[in-house]
């Protein structure tokens, strides 16, 4: 029969009631609401990657520096025999102690290798009184106290001292807990987005069907009947939307740790960098979450708008 | 059943369109509404389905003042009215049958339990054939007709028309007129609003409500058949 299409909540044949809208798709308002929700949870996915790449990196830094402390010796006027004495007497003392694992006294080479990167190669290095390093390995599960060892280096041993990074750590402590309030903000702010988004887009969904409203109404429709056709598509369209943006910031963290494994990127910047680009793949639940909160905005967001604005503006007389 | 009291109307800050209407119309009855063309029948209909609060004045409908009514009940309200519009206001995404039943699916009835008394009603007022159709292709007497058809599908105690007989042949348009006049005694109270003379004329018991001005008049029935 001419005119016909696919059938609906009541097609006389076959009969099948399907959920079928009872408001005519509006395209414009639904795209554009999918596009933006998309570009929304792919920077929210973004950003939780982010946070919990910079929280996994540091996590290895402190992880790494927190096991290590470096005794210097001060060179004195004194010679090359007595300086070395001085510092195999400190690396002695620091090994016979408890939570220690191990020490390593560096040669006047592996002193100066660390500086050259700051030096360069001239012959200054070989001039400057550089102050000699043992590098002490604390016991990971029942590491020495710091402190304790610091003042029984002083006392014992003429010159010496321990730096243990404690101020490092404290210090990647605060910026891992700065860049996460910081990443909180940004999904705040974006969930905030997300909702006036959503409100918007209902509003210019239900303009769009004003006539179809107007005629539901005066057939006996309920506020909540007609909401609920609103809510059907957008809760659909934020589903969708939530999945395809988080699968986008998954595909550009799995591009970033195809870059980290490549071999045009040294060892020590892929490591800084993308060292722990594997960390975000482990948080399925962050992933989840993401899609329920923007399904969630969708829903309640559009259902919110959607009676306010059905009470607002078809308001009668 | 339907009392109006002084009632006045005006868009904005307008003039009154309406102005001190007052008439009571008892359970059953089947009136014309006519009056010259702006003279404020379609306004007056508006009152009747809720469309609009009058300005001022008193509506007592099935039992309640329409005035002071709060907007959430309006629902339970407009089931008990079936509305005919002379632009038919179907719905284009939707078939005849779609149409003809959606004051049945907005009230939560589940299609399984309607779908026979539709298609008895679409054959009725001959569009069985067109259940599946789209309004786009119904021609302007199918699409009164299936107006019509979801104007009466929920049994509403009160019919209103507003021209339901302007876009069809004479021929049509009585039997048309024969479906009003049998609903009618079956105990829906039907007000149409017609500039058709021949109408009015065809239907002795009914009254006339003439708008002149803002202002109503009934005259009785002349005659039960």
């Amino acid at each position: 029969m001419k005119g016909e299409k696919a059938s609906g909540w009541g097609s006389v044949h076959p009969v099948t009631p399907s959920g079928r809208n009872i408001l005519p798709r509006a395209d414009a308002p639904l795209r554009t609401f999918m596009v933006a929700m998309t570009v929304m949870c792919y920077l929210a996915a973004l950003a939780a990657g982010g946070l919990f790449m910079t929280w996994g990196a540091i996590a290895q830094w402190t992880a790494g520096v927190s096991a290590q402390a470096t005794a210097r010796i001060m060179p004195m006027q004194e010679d090359e025999k007595a300086v070395t004495a001085r510092v195999q007497a400190a690396a002695r003392l620091l090994a016979a102690q408890k939570g220690v694992r191990g020490v390593h006294v560096l040669s006047r080479e592996e002193n100066k290798a660390l500086l050259r990167p700051w030096l360069g190669r001239s012959g200054l290095l070989d001039n400057l009184p550089l102050p000699r390093l043992v590098a002490v390995q604390l016991d990971p599960v029942h590491p020495a106290d710091a402190d304790r060892l610091d003042a029984l280096l002083r006392q014992r041993i003429k010159g010496a001292r321990l730096d243990a990074h404690g101020r490092w750590v404290m210090e990647l402590s605060q910026m891992a807990s700065t860049v996460g309030w910081l990443g909180l903000a940004i999904l705040v702010v974006i969930a905030l987005a997300a909702i006036l988004l959503v409100a918007q887009a209902a509003r210019a969904a239900l303009e769009a069907n004003r006539e179809t409203i107007e005629i539901l109404h005066l057939v006996g429709a309920r506020d909540p009947f007609i909401a609920r056709q609103v809510v059907r598509r957008f809760l659909r369209a934020g589903f969708i939307a939530a999945l395809a943006g988080v699968s986008g910031a998954w595909v550009t963290f799995a591009l970033l740790a195809l870059l980290a494994s490549s071999e045009g990127m040294g060892g020590s910047a892929r490591d800084l960098l993308f060292g722990s680009v594997s960390v975000v793949f482990r948080h399925y639940a962050a992933w989840l979450f993401i899609i329920l909160i923007a399904t969630l905005i969708s829903l309640v967001s559009a259902r919110t708008a959607a009676m306010r604005i059905l009470h607002d503006i078809f308001r009668q007389g | 059943m339907i009392r109006f009291e002084n009632v006045g109307l005006r868009y904005g800050a307008g003039p009154e369109i309406l102005r001190d209407v007052s008439f009571t119309l008892e359970k059953g009855a089947l009136v014309f509404l006519t009056g010259p063309s702006g003279a404020g029948k379609t306004s007056l209909l508006r009152l009747l389905h809720l469309g609009r609060r009058p300005t001022r004045g008193l509506i007592h409908m099935f039992g309640r003042d329409m005035a002071t009514l709060p907007r959430k009940e309006f629902p339970a309200i407009r089931r008990r009215i079936g509305v005919v519009f002379q632009d038919f206001r179907l719905l284009d995404h939707l078939t005849t049958f779609e149409n003809v039943s959606l004051p049945l699916h907005v009230d939560g009835k589940k299609p399984a339990s309607y779908r026979d008394n539709v298609m008895e009603l679409l054959n009725w007022v001959g569009l069985g054939e067109q259940a599946n159709a789209y309004p786009e292709v119904l021609s302007g007497g199918e699409k009164q007709r299936a107006a019509i058809a979801r104007a009466i599908v929920g049994q509403p105690e009160l019919l209103l028309a507003d021209e339901p007989t302007g876009n069809v042949d004479p021929q049509l348009a009585k039997r048309l007129l024969r479906l009003f006049v049998e609903l009618n005694r079956l105990g829906t109270t039907i007000i149409i609003a017609t500039h058709d003379a021949q109408l009015i004329a065809a239907t002795p018991e009914a009254r006339v409500m003439t708008i002149k001005e803002g202002r109503v008049g009934i005259t009785p029935a002349r005659a039960v058949s």
